[in-house]
Parts: structure tokens; sequence; C-alpha cells
């Protein structure tokens, strides 16, 4: 006779076994590409790049980059390239400050290779700008490849050259850099975001070279060639947010090899307040949105023509766009565990936390190193970029005597049952808690107290949580169907070389 | 109006690796690195990639670190 009590027991354990694998999924899809980043030694681009100095016309979009644009320019001029084969075309998206008099200044201080293109009605969004650039650059051929680039990044001089070399291979149609955190007056979010940077570029971005699939060209660092742009159509997607990744995809799709190349490094201005970074990556996050539903068709299907459909860009793809989704459902799991069979639950818990914790450790270490610069100047960030709670979880799941016994012991505290199964119901629904403690630390920011609390907050819930929290919100902001509204980031030119 | 390239970096579109279109690149200036410049940075940079394999086994034991100090006091 079955045991139907059994049988219902055996099921709701394995549908929140399933619920707490969800959480797993992205943690080991993170360490699997940082296992990939050694295979660049040997899996990379240089052997096919060789020496090659194209014709390069840049498109610079401005609107009201009075303070930053004329720095860019002649940071531009003074490149280590053939000034015969650059120019520069200063995008003026209706500027209302004293953008058109620097361009213009420049343009009579560099004649031949500065232009300044003026748009009457502006305020439509980057790829407009855009667009207007590369149509009046396409009239003629003297272009042969096309640098985009933001108005107030600042590129290393060698870093064009260091981009150019691998359009020497005709199979490449772009090329991006690593753009790296620059700003002279760092405070504890633009050191978060260098480090999330190194991460995300130097580090992540090479695993994307050897796995084959570049996620997206960097919108301050994309190198196209003529025959790349014209195969996309000519011009740069208007219909999204994410305009540089469907540049990036398309170009993949179409047969052709995007290469990140680490070496080539431009500095950006990033922004210094939470509510600011939370702008600029709702924006990001809605842009994703929409490019996975553009792309649907592609996901987990392998093709002979580009390796976006392959199982490996697949999970990381959507580990990345799912992340707080499978956060929430995680500790779901873990509680009904907990009340279910708290041995098996906590087994569990262990199993899934210091896959994290060695996961953090090792991608923390790689990076650090990938960037030793930047990461002794944000040895804090580093340390504590998990979140001093999430440190604190990971550290009960590697040394749970230390946290349950130990530490309360110094105190002279010794944990009942009961305590005991507060706290872990605390440790086990803690992580989509964090995220609420991100989305205070913007709430508080322009309060009073809000120049001490948001960075505490910061530091407590973790970076990672912060941006967990931003991709939530773009949930909510999609199922609202709120306005998707183009929304730039205000730079001051606080960007240092 | 056309433009054309300059002398120094005019090319014979020969339809093969981008490449060897820029034989005629001469050292002109600072501004102008020669391809045995170009190449030899090239080789630099593709030999400093295999720092990758030292980055990752440091990391490696940092983590081997953490796992050998649970297995030592605290299990």
């Amino acid at each position: 006779m079955i045991d139907w009590g059994a049988v219902g027991y055996n099921v709701l354990q394995d549908f929140l076994l399933l619920l707490v694998a969800t959480g797993a999924i992205p943690v080991l899809s993170g360490l699997m590409a940082f296992l990939a980043i050694p295979f660049h030694a040997f899996k990379n681009h240089y052997g096919k790049a060789a020496p090659y100095l194209p014709r390069v016309a840049i498109v610079v979009p401005a609107w009201n980059e009075g303070a930053v644009i004329g720095e860019s320019i002649d940071r531009l001029m003074a490149l280590e390239y053939p000034p015969e084969s650059l120019r520069v075309y200063v995008v003026d998206d209706a500027s209302t400050d004293n953008t058109p008099d620097v361009i213009e200044a420049k343009e009579s201080a560099y004649p031949g290779q500065v232009f300044h293109l003026r748009r009457e009605r502006g305020g439509e969004g980057k790829a407009y700008t855009l667009n207007h650039g590369i149509r009046v650059i396409l009239e003629d051929d003297w272009m042969e490849a096309l640098l985009i680039m933001d108005a107030d990044v600042v590129y290393l001089p060698e870093s064009l050259r260091k981009m150019t070399r691998h359009l020497a291979d005709p199979n490449v149609g772009a090329v991006s850099a690593y753009i790296r955190e620059g700003s002279a007056d760092k405070n504890y979010l633009t050191r978060f975001i260098g480090i999330e940077y190194i991460l995300s570029q130097p580090a992540a971005r090479r695993a994307q070279n050897v796995l084959g699939a570049q996620a997206c060209l960097a919108g301050g660092a994309q190198l196209h060639t003529r025959e790349n742009l014209l195969a996309i159509g000519g011009q740069i997607d208007t219909s999204s947010l994410a305009e540089d990744t469907i540049t990036t995809f398309e170009t993949q799709l179409r047969g052709r090899e995007v290469v990140f190349e680490p070496l080539a490094i431009v500095h950006a201005e990033e922004p210094g307040l939470v509510s600011a970074l939370w702008k600029q990556r709702l924006r990001w996050a809605r842009g994703n949105v929409s490019v996975t539903a553009r792309y649907r068709k592609i996901w987990f299907r392998p093709s002979k023509m580009h390796n976006l459909g392959t199982f490996s860009f697949g999970i990381v793809w959507f580990s990345l766009w799912l992340l707080p989704l499978a956060m929430v459902t995680s500790s779901i799991g873990l509680l009904g565990l907990l009340l279910l069979n708290s041995q098996f639950a906590l087994d569990v818990f262990r199993v899934l936390w210091i896959t994290a914790a060695v996961t953090y450790t090792f991608t923390l270490a790689v990076a650090a190193q990938l960037d030793r610069k930047l990461s002794l100047n944000a040895w804090r960030e580093v340390f504590f970029f998990p979140g001093i709670l999430n440190m604190f979880v990971m550290i009960t799941a590697f040394f749970p005597k230390l946290t349950e016994v130990d530490l309360p012991g110094l105190f002279g505290i010794h944990l009942t049952g009961a305590g005991l199964f507060i706290a872990t119901v605390c440790i086990y629904v803690w992580i989509p808690f964090s995220m609420v403690g991100a989305w205070l630390a913007r709430q508080v920011e322009r309060t009073w107290i809000g120049p001490f609390l948001t960075p505490v907050l910061i530091y407590l819930v973790g970076y990672g949580s912060l941006l967990c929290a931003i991709t939530f919100d773009s949930y909510i902001k999609e199922l609202r169907h709120a306005e998707a509204k183009w929304d730039k980031t205000e730079k001051t030119g606080r960007v240092v070389v | 109006m056309k433009h054309t390239s300059s002398p120094q970096l005019r090319h014979q579109d020969d339809g093969g690796n981008r490449a060897s279109r820029n034989a005629e690149i001469l050292l002109i200036d600072p501004q102008h690195p020669d391809l045995a410049y170009i190449q030899r940075e090239l080789d630099r940079d593709r030999r400093r990639e295999r720092l990758l394999i030292p980055v990752a086994v440091v990391a490696v034991l940092v983590v081997g670190v953490l796992v050998l100090i649970r297995q030592l006091f605290f299990v």
C-alpha cells in the first residue's frame, strides 16, 4: 500500500531542494566563468592579431558635456596613433551649456581632425545622437574603423593601438576595451564600482573571450570595422535602452567575432551616489530585459554561426539577470526545508553557502591580482565586497562552531535550542532582506543621516545586494510597464589618468 | 568630398589579412609607432597573459588555506 504521507513529504522536500538549487546556479555559473580565466593564457586572440593602424573615425555623443569634452578631445589627439588616421566627430545633442563653444574651439585647434556636428532636436537618447554622427561618417569611404565612446572617458595613450591590432583578423567585427573607474575623488561607492568593473571586465570578459561569446561591448569603448557597421545596418539600434548589447549580439549573430582587449585601458567617471548609480543601472537592467526578450530564439540553441546559443553563455546571461529571483526562491526553499527537516536543511545550507564562500574568495582573489593598483587602493571594498552580514552568513556555514558557540561564548551567551532556531531562520532569510537594506540605503541618502548611514548600509548588505535590488526594481518597473526613457548619468570631469 | 589616406598609410587592397596592407607604414614621429614596435608590444602582451596561470594558482591557494583552517580547527 502506498504511504501517501511519505510520498507527499518526499515530493515537498524535493521541491524545496529545487528552490534552494536556484540559488546555487548563479554561484556555480560564476565559478565556471572564473575558472575559465586562466585558459585565456592560451586561448586568446593575440595569435591572430597583428600590427594594424586603420583610419579611425571616433564618434563622441555629447549633451551638456562642457566640463569634460575639451579634455577628452585633447586626450584623443594625444593618442599614440597616426594623427592623419584619426578623426573625431563630436555630436552635440542640442546642448544648452558651453559644449558647442568648447567643441568649436577644439575644431579650430585641430583643423581637419575634429568636427562639430550639431543636433538641434536633442534628448532622444545616446543611440540617436550616435546615428547622427555615423550617418555623416559613412557619407564617404575615409573611415575604416569606427570607435564609439562617451564624452567623459579618457583613453590611455596606447589603448586605441591595442584595440586596432585585433581588427587585422578579418573575422573580427568589433573590439572592446577595459573601462576602469578613474575618478580623482574616489569615495566608497566609486571604489566598489572599481572592483565590480575588474570582476566584470578584465576577469569576466576574458572568460567570455575563452567561451567565444561576448555579452556586451563597453558603451564607452567599442571599435567596429566599417564592414561590421554596415552589416548591422549602418546604425545603432534605437528601440531599446541596451543599444550596446544589441550591437554586440548583432555583430556575433552575423558570424563576426567580438574581442575584449584587457590591456586597452579607458578611464571613466562613475556615480558617487547610490541614487545616481540606481538610475544608471536601472536603465541597463531594463535594457537587458528587452534584449532577453528580443533574442528569445537564440538562448540555449547552439549555432554554427555564433556562440551566443551555447549552454555556458546562456547560464551566465540568465544567472545575472535572474539573480535576485534566485536569491528569494533559494531562501524560501531553505526556510521550508528548515521547517520540514532541520538537519537536512542545515546540510543543504552548508553546501550552498560554503560553495558561495569558496566562489567569492576565488573570484575576489583573482580580481585583486588583475588590477593590483586599483585593488590596493580599494582593499576595504575588496574585503567587504560581499557585505559584512553576508560574510557572517558565509562564516556561519564555513566555521559553524565559531559563530554558534565560540563567538556567543565570548560574551557569556549560550544559545538555547529556540535561540539557535531563531538565529538560523534569520540567517536563512537574510539574503532577500539584504536587498531591502540596499533599497533603504538609497532612500536615506538624501536625508541628514544619509552621508553616514548609506555607506554603513552598503558595507553591511554588500555591493552585490545593491545591484540585485536595482535589478529587482527593474522587474517591478517592467511589470508595471513603466516608461523606459533615456536618462543620462551626470558627469563632472573627475577622471584622472 | 572623398577623403584619402596619407601616403604613409596608403595600402594595397590585397583582399587578404588586413595586416599585410600596412606594410608601407613608416615611423615618422612618436605618434607613428612602427610595425616592429607594435609587433614587439603584441608579443609582450601575449606573453603577459601567461601570468593568468599563477594568478589562478594563488587564488586556489587562498581558498585552500580557508578549507585547511576549517578542517583543522572547526570540524
